[in-house]
């Protein structure tokens, strides 16, 4: 059982989630409640749009705050997410996990992707 | 467009007359919106009096030459998408603009299933987001579409007076790349973020849905030119660079591939 449920469109008080700026406020509620001891389920009812952009601000920027088990034992499954919804969080929960794990990396892949390896 | 803009800028004249002579896609509205307004921005005085009769009618029905002293014209087959102009803090102008386009119950949207509208939208979210996070724009951003009925297309353009795609890569992650292989590097899914938050994955969502869309995507970025259709990209340099950037979708409206996913992602396997 969750002890908070954010929802996405309550805390943005919007329907569309698109924006970064928003994502950093839900951001800021699900930091306040885990720090809280809390275990959090993030809502996804009444989302009408989505965007990687705001669940990088939202939820990506966890796993640079958090190690990836304490947010695995704290995070429940999304509520009210449609299938594409819970597919892009995915990929932006893969993509943050890596990213966290080497940041360094990616800064050396595109510097060897462009010619500029050191 | 580009060639005439560098003519305007060089010129000592503060006023500026500009011709449309031929066909333009209305949605390129979108970068000579961009153009214009820096050049007004500089103190030029624009104005823009001659225009075959068929892309004047356009550009008045999609408003964008009321900017310039035209009165509008009514779009009764409502296939024009509006040029407007909006500030990168102004995210709800943008929301409400796409909204009123862009849903299912939309006067003159073709028929389209909400999937591949909902995907449509973000996409748009997408790009603007980006024009909003990266381009530092101080110009504003640019937006305008058209729906083609009888080919079943909509083209959209969003247009950014930035400084390019380029330039961010240079001062982000200090690295130096010509126009072409920035916007190359950009599109394949890297990202400049190097702060608390990741990022990275707009362009290839977009990419991915073109792809299954059978559309198009050009993104013109300084002197970087990079176009995506049918499976495959085509890169080059420029003569005349956009200040800026621009990212024009394509998308073919009469689509039915399914965007259902294959498999479902288990949300109990999500963090």
């Amino acid at each position: 059982m969750p002890d908070v449920i954010i929802s996405l469109v309550q805390v943005i008080e919007n329907k569309f989630c698109t924006a970064s700026d928003d994502g950093e406020k839900v951001y800021s509620r699900i930091v306040e409640a885990i720090k809280g001891g809390d275990k959090v389920q993030i809502s996804f009812e009444g989302v009408e749009d989505l965007t990687s952009a705001f669940l990088n601000a939202a939820v990506g920027q966890l796993y640079g705050e958090f190690p990836e088990d304490k947010l695995r034992s704290v995070l429940l499954p999304p509520l009210e997410a449609s299938p594409e919804d819970l597919a892009l969080l995915k990929r932006v929960v893969d993509r943050a996990k890596a990213f966290f794990q080497d940041p360094e990396r990616f800064k050396r892949a595109a510097r060897e992707e462009s010619g500029n390896a050191n | 467009m580009l060639q005439a803009d560098a003519a305007i800028a060089a010129s000592a004249d503060s006023w500026c007359d500009v011709s449309i002579l031929g066909w333009m896609d209305a949605n390129m509205c979108a970068p000579l919106g961009a153009l214009l307004q820096r050049q007004i921005v500089a103190g030029k005085n624009i104005t823009v009096n001659q225009v075959t009769p068929e892309t004047e009618k356009i550009l008045c029905k999609n408003e964008f030459l009321e900017r310039f002293g035209r009165l509008s014209i009514a779009d009764r087959h409502k296939t024009t998408i509006k040029y407007s102009e909006f500030r990168p803090e102004d995210k709800e102008a943008f929301q409400r603009y796409i909204a009123s386009h862009f849903r299912s119950k939309s006067k003159g949207l073709p028929k389209m299933s909400d999937l591949l509208l909902r995907k449509f939208r973000e996409s748009l979210f997408e790009i603007y987001g980006n024009a909003v996070e990266h381009s530092e724009t101080q110009g504003g951003i640019f937006a305008c579409g058209q729906f083609y009925p009888g080919r079943h297309r909509l083209d959209f353009s969003i247009a950014d007076l930035g400084v390019g795609i380029r330039e961010r890569i240079r001062r982000d992650l200090g690295l130096n790349m010509n126009p072409q292989e920035a916007v190359d590097w950009a599109l394949k899914g890297n990202t400049t973020r190097t702060g608390k938050r990741p990022g990275g994955l707009g362009f290839s969502l977009i990419r991915e849905f073109v792809q299954l869309n059978k559309g198009r995507i050009i993104v013109l970025s300084d002197a970087g030119y990079w176009e995506f259709a049918e499976g495959k990209t085509n890169v080059l340099s420029i003569q005349w660079p956009f200040p800026g950037t621009v990212v024009t979708i394509e998308i073919n409206t009469a689509d039915k591939a399914s965007y259902r996913l294959k498999s479902e992602v288990n949300p109990n396997e999500i963090f």
